[in-house]
């Protein structure tokens, strides 16, 4: 296979990988991944355990070599099997922050951040204005002197960041480091890192497995599951238009029912005739898999548009923001939210569903 | 996620020679160069490499050398013709020799192994008072040279002369007990053999859960039962794995024999290869290297039964208590019989051989502590010692070594311990079986061995390592690697790979980050193995003995031979020394430092 050669136009380019594939033994973790990042792009990669997210983070980190592919960082090839190009991740411009933090217990938050500093031949003189700047980035500017052991989680993942962005490199990895913070703490370091990307105007690589993290962050999504991009696009286009069933269960969407193509834009489904999107061309009659967002539901009586379904309440859950509520139409239960209450425990309502919460694809898709 | 990953940090290594052609040309020499780049220079093939060459020289080469040599004619230089002479000679020598050998072996391994699995069961099982000071004392045995305990007991017990006989003579009809026979050193051995046992057991004794011995007693059990059942049952590997530990090392050493057994002519194996070694002319290399390699075999009977035995040991998998404060087995009426019991054990270990050291060191012989000879008590012995250049360039050269050796061997264990947790692999694993084969081989068998394979050797320049501290600092070496590799083995466990990835991933090559990140955060493992080394060095006897030459004296070695000359207050002052700087140590291990003894 012909690679292109590297070309000025390309010089946007933060990152590009090339048909990434990895075989641990038998096992294919990846098979076959392209994609590239733009210079200040926000990129993250959405997937389950287990489907080549974090290695791929890894392969570009060169902590890992694929079996086959490419890898060139702000221009330069770092990693290509077919040239025989490999580079050590010392001397590949970039930076990881590790789901573990990975702060090194031995140093002081001084030394944890300036040390990339050593290898980036920045002269004594500048590296504490560096490490300073870069503690007040992640308002840690008061813990200079302490050690890790001394630091909570969330202030040992801040230090990590500091580390990372301290380089100023031309890219930043991101394994899931939100994970092991508590839900509070999770939501604030998420505007952080957030805040941080538009700030410094940095290039971030993000892997998560939670969506909303995803969505909420992003410039853009890369879907993947079983080592392979499902989807890519804009948080909002994968959000309301997802591929394939996979990616739309993945983003959330816990109603999935059998249903079946009644027409242009209709589907037959709960005992009704539901407004949809088709994914792709169905003849009428033809078995579907009808995906519902939770925050489609509203009261019929609402004069909500769609046509009305009508179900009996099981379940009416407070989450604060919204009410969720478990409906059983006719045998098939589904998931419903809405900012009001739609009723009671045992209460039957007509309800009715927003079409562009509603998408059809071919039964034959892998079953839920 | 969890990762597919096994061999990461193999990749990240692989990767590192690998690094040609960054501008894309294609690199001279094409796939020869790069396999050689890519395999044969990178860190964890040259990290490997480096470690199987020192452990061939200092394990498997003498080894070799030893087990060639036991069947050939005449020894080094000469390489003779093959023979079974050297073993007929062992054999022929004096066949109570072998009664004797395994008299002792088994004596010193039954004995302490009684004393200490009741003493690991009263710290981690009982309610008994002071629990605290029981285990530190007794962990304290080891830090005092077996040479000294010796001395203090020899001033105590040694024969029609000793203090304590005079005084039982004086008060009782009965005569005393020259510890100068096979009880005795059986005796005095296994005192200080005691704290081995203990740690071992203790330590698995301490992660079973109280819920087995509660289930047992709701069961029907007598607290009888549930000892010798449940908490003995459970920790029956344990048990085995220190009585095999004990069995080698009596095999193996020196102190005890050469000091009780010679005056009372109950020669051992040990003493037989000193003789054969040190102090017969001509040399009898051949027959010391049949008597080793029997001395060997042996020891790898014992170890056969003992693997055999565990090999069902996931069986004793116990799930640990949830740190239950509770102690399982309150000892009501006995608790303070119990008390009394352990008061009397440290007494007779701690206590008693002390003072005997102190007095004897003031006094200018030893005999019946009456007012006559207390009252020319002096610090006259220290006068003198201190003005003995030998004693002083003994000291110079046990602190050099102790250093020297501990430091390396801590490092090195470190680095093994860490291609076999990081790079994992049948490579790995030789090395690792390798440098824990020494565990495995009575002390005695591996100084004749490396004295065997390094007495010809000669490096470019005409050096040779023979009668030089090179090659005791090489028996001392591998005389602890193994116990220095398990000491890190844990420490590298829990050192977490994502620590190195992102040292790499800021900048820092492998050499970098191992000196700027791994080995510092191993500092305390490495310094708690450093101490524990070196209080293993200075009180080390049996490979220094053999190896030793004018020049190359160690301070045991210079005890020993003013024992040999009769001086045995001279002996008893250099003791008191060398216990108060044990006692010191082991104080500034456990309170400073808070390390864990294991082995």
């Amino acid at each position: 296979m012909v690679r292109p050669e590297v070309t000025p136009s390309e010089d946007l380019l933060a990152l590009r990988a090339d048909d990434l594939h990895k075989k641990f033994g038998a096992v294919t973790a990846l098979a076959g991944v392209s994609f590239s990042i733009r210079t200040g792009e926000f990129v993250t990669l959405l997937g389950p355990s287990g489907c080549g997210k974090s290695t791929i983070l890894r392969i570009l980190a060169g902590i890992e070599t694929p079996t086959r592919g490419a890898v060139a960082i702000g221009g330069k090839v770092v990693n290509d099997t077919e040239r025989r190009i490999l580079v050590p991740p010392e001397r590949r411009d970039l930076s990881m922050v590790f789901q573990s933090y990975a702060v090194w217990p031995h140093m002081s938050v001084a030394a944890n951040v300036a040390f990339p500093l050593r290898y980036r031949k920045v002269p004594r003189r500048q590296r504490r204005d560096r490490v300073t700047e870069a503690l007040r980035a992640v308002r840690m500017e008061s813990y200079v002197d302490r050690y890790p052991h001394q630091l909570s989680g969330g202030q040992q993942q801040r230090v990590a960041v500091a580390r990372s962005i301290v380089g100023h490199p031309a890219l930043l990895l991101l394994d899931e480091p939100l994970s092991n913070l508590d839900a509070r703490l999770r939501e604030d370091m998420r505007v952080e890192l957030k805040r941080l990307h538009l700030e410094l105007g940095l290039t971030m690589l993000y892997v998560t497995h939670d969506q909303s993290e995803a969505l909420a962050m992003s410039d853009r999504i890369l879907v993947m599951d079983h080592g392979l991009v499902l989807q890519e696009g804009t948080p909002e286009e994968v959000y309301r238009a997802p591929a394939s069933l996979t990616v739309a269960r993945f983003l959330g969407v816990k109603n999935i029912v059998a249903g079946r193509v009644a027409g242009d834009g209709t589907v037959e489904a709960l005992g009704g005739s539901l407004r949809a999107t088709l994914a792709e061309p169905m003849a009428p009659g033809a078995a579907a898999a009808v995906a519902i967002r939770p925050d489609g539901f509203a009261l019929a009586a609402d004069g909500a548009p769609g046509p009305a379904i009508s179900g009996e309440i099981r379940l009416a859950q407070f989450l604060g923001g919204a009410y969720e509520h478990e409906i059983d139409t006719g045998g098939t239960t589904v998931i419903a939210q809405s900012p009001q209450r739609l009723g009671g425990r045992g209460d039957t309502v007509a309800l009715s569903i927003d079409p562009e919460a509603v998408i059809a694809f071919p039964a034959d898709d892998p079953a839920p | 996620m969890t990762d597919l990953s096994t061999d990461t940090a193999e990749e990240l290594g692989a990767l590192d020679a690998a690094t040609s052609a960054e501008a894309g040309s294609a690199p001279a020499g094409g796939a020869l160069w790069h396999t050689v780049r890519h395999r044969f220079l990178s860190f964890p093939f040259a990290l490997r490499a480096v470690l199987t060459v020192v452990v061939f020289t200092l394990v498997v080469l003498p080894f070799y050398r030893l087990i060639l040599g036991s069947f050939q004619e005449g020894g080094p230089p000469e390489r003779g013709p093959l023979t079974l002479q050297n073993y007929r000679d062992t054999f022929n020598k004096s066949s109570d020799i072998i009664g004797n050998t395994l008299e002792f072996a088994i004596g010193q391994t039954v004995v302490p192994l009684v004393i200490g699995v009741l003493l690991a069961w009263v710290v981690t099982r009982t309610d008994v008072p002071w629990r605290g000071v029981w285990e530190f004392s007794t962990i304290g045995l080891y830090f005092i040279p077996l040479l000294a305990a010796g001395t203090a007991w020899s001033i105590l017990l040694g024969g029609r002369n000793g203090m304590l006989n005079e005084v039982i003579r004086t008060l009782t009809p009965w005569d005393g007990f020259d510890v100068y026979s096979m009880p005795g050193m059986i005796f005095v051995q296994s005192l200080y053999l005691v704290p081995l046992v203990f740690l071992v057991v203790a330590a698995s004794m301490r992660n079973v859960s109280p819920d087995y011995e509660h289930a047992a007693r709701i069961n029907g059990a007598s607290p009888l039962s549930v000892f010798f059942r449940v908490t003995l049952g459970v920790s029956r590997p344990a048990l085995l794995s220190a009585a095999v530990l004990c069995f080698i090392i009596g095999l193996g050493s020196m102190e005890i024999p050469l000091l009780f057994g010679f005056p009372a002519k109950e020669h051992v194996f040990t003493t037989d290869i000193f003789h054969a070694l040190r102090v017969r002319m001509p040399r009898e290399h051949g027959r010391a290297a049949a008597t080793g390699v029997v001395l060997l075999a042996a020891s790898l009977v014992v170890l056969i039964m003992y693997l055999r035995s565990i090999r069902h040991s996931d069986r004793y998998v116990t799930v640990s208590g949830k740190g239950s404060q509770e102690t399982p087995t309150r000892l009501g009426r006995w608790r303070w019989a119990v008390f009394t019991a352990c008061c009397g054990f440290f007494f007779f270990t701690m206590i008693l051989p002390f003072i005997a050291v102190v007095v004897g060191s003031l006094l200018p012989y030893i005999g019946r502590p009456d007012a006559e000879l207390l009252a020319q008590s002096s610090l006259e012995n220290y006068r003198q010692l201190s003005d003995n250049p030998i004693l002083w360039r003994s000291l110079r050269n046990s602190l050099t070594l102790s250093l020297g050796a501990g430091l390396f061997v801590m490092v090195f264990s470190a680095l093994v311990a860490y291609s076999v947790v990081r790079f994992k692999g049948r490579w790995s694993r030789m090395i690792d079986y390798g440098a824990s084969l020494p565990l495995m081989v009575p002390a005695v068998v591996m100084a004749t061995s490396l004295l065997y394979t390094y007495i010809t050797l000669e490096l470019p320049g005409g050096f040779s390592i023979y009668g030089t501290l090179w090659i005791m600092a090489m028996a001392y070496v591998v005389y602890f690697l193994p116990v220095g590799v398990r000491q890190m083995t844990g420490p590298v466990v829990q050192l977490s790979a994502d620590l190195e990835h992102a040292g790499r991933i800021s900048g820092a090559g492998n050499l970098a980050t191992m000196a700027r990140i791994v080995l510092p955060i191993l500092r305390p493992a490495l310094l708690g193995g450093l101490i524990l080394a070196f209080i293993t060095y200075m009180r080390e006897f049996t490979l220094s003995v053999l190896l030793f030459r004018s020049g190359t004296e160690v301070i045991t070695t210079v005890m020993y031979s003013f024992y040999n000359n009769g001086r045995l207050p001279f002996v008893a002052a250099i003791s008191v020394g060398l216990w108060i700087a044990g006692m010191l140590l082991m104080v500034i291990l456990r309170f400073v430092l808070k390390a864990r003894i294991t082995f």
